[in-house]
């Protein structure tokens, strides 16, 4: 009966709910793994193509590969798919644009 | 008539941590790539970098998913804990106060007059002074 009574509170007063419930060590391993899988995508792609086509194909590549987790996440999540695809592609391409401006500035300032 | 609905919401957790962590390994190393390249490094160069990146990325990842949602945890348990001293110490306050959140959102007296639970006599009650 207390125990009845605390879920109650909780989950109208305080607005936890078990199936909501934070789990640290599942947010750690399925981060880290997804992390892993998503590093090797362009690492695999630096091995195959030759070294005067690595900017290029990295950059090429890993937009399709942006699209692809935004369009399965928003797939899984049972959300509209264009709208994931949209938003995971542009940040990324975004994040790349700039870190690749930033990465030429030093490169000519090393040379 | 069977109806079925199927609900996603309860996968937000572990997605949330798997979009996360694939979306930064993602544009992190080949960010970290294409900025080496174009800082003019050699093929293998490039490899380690991203290597390195993959490897570091990984442990960082796992570590602040661990402490962030940790925290969160932490947070969530500590609230409950003091929302069960409340209930042994003032079960009196606490029922006010979740009757008062019911009636809030809708329930009304129609619910509570039917049924001869304290929740329930909290409300109606609660419900005349309203009324009146």
């Amino acid at each position: 009966m207390q125990h009845d009574a605390l879920e109650a509170h909780a989950r109208d007063e305080i607005g936890i709910v078990e199936q909501s419930k934070a789990r640290p060590i599942q947010a750690a391993l399925y981060s880290a793994l997804t992390f892993t899988i998503g590093a090797v995508l362009p690492l695999l792609v630096v091995f195959i193509v030759t070294q005067a086509k690595v900017i290029p194909i990295v950059a090429t590549s890993s937009l399709v590969f942006l699209a692809s987790l935004g369009g399965i996440s928003a797939k899984i999540g049972g959300a509209p798919i264009m709208i994931g695809v949209i938003r995971v592609t542009f940040w990324g391409a975004l994040a790349m644009l700039i870190t690749a401006a930033v990465g030429r500035m030093f490169g000519v300032v090393a040379s | 008539m069977s109806h079925v609905e199927i609900h996603r919401s309860h996968r937000t957790g572990w997605l949330r941590a798997a979009v996360l962590g694939a979306n930064d390994g993602l544009v992190s190393t080949a960010s970290l790539i294409i900025g080496v390249a174009a800082a003019g490094a050699t093929r293998t160069d490039i490899l380690l970098a991203g290597l390195a990146g993959l490897v570091a990325g990984a442990m960082s990842m796992a570590a602040g998913e661990y402490v962030s949602v940790s925290s969160q945890a932490d947070t969530e348990k500590a609230d409950l804990e003091l929302e069960k001293d409340s209930l042994e110490n003032n079960p009196e306050f606490e029922l006010n106060e979740l009757a008062e959140i019911y009636i809030k959102r809708g329930l009304e007296s129609t619910l509570a007059k039917k049924s001869q639970c304290n929740l329930c006599n909290m409300m109606r009650w609660k419900h005349m002074q309203e009324t009146k």
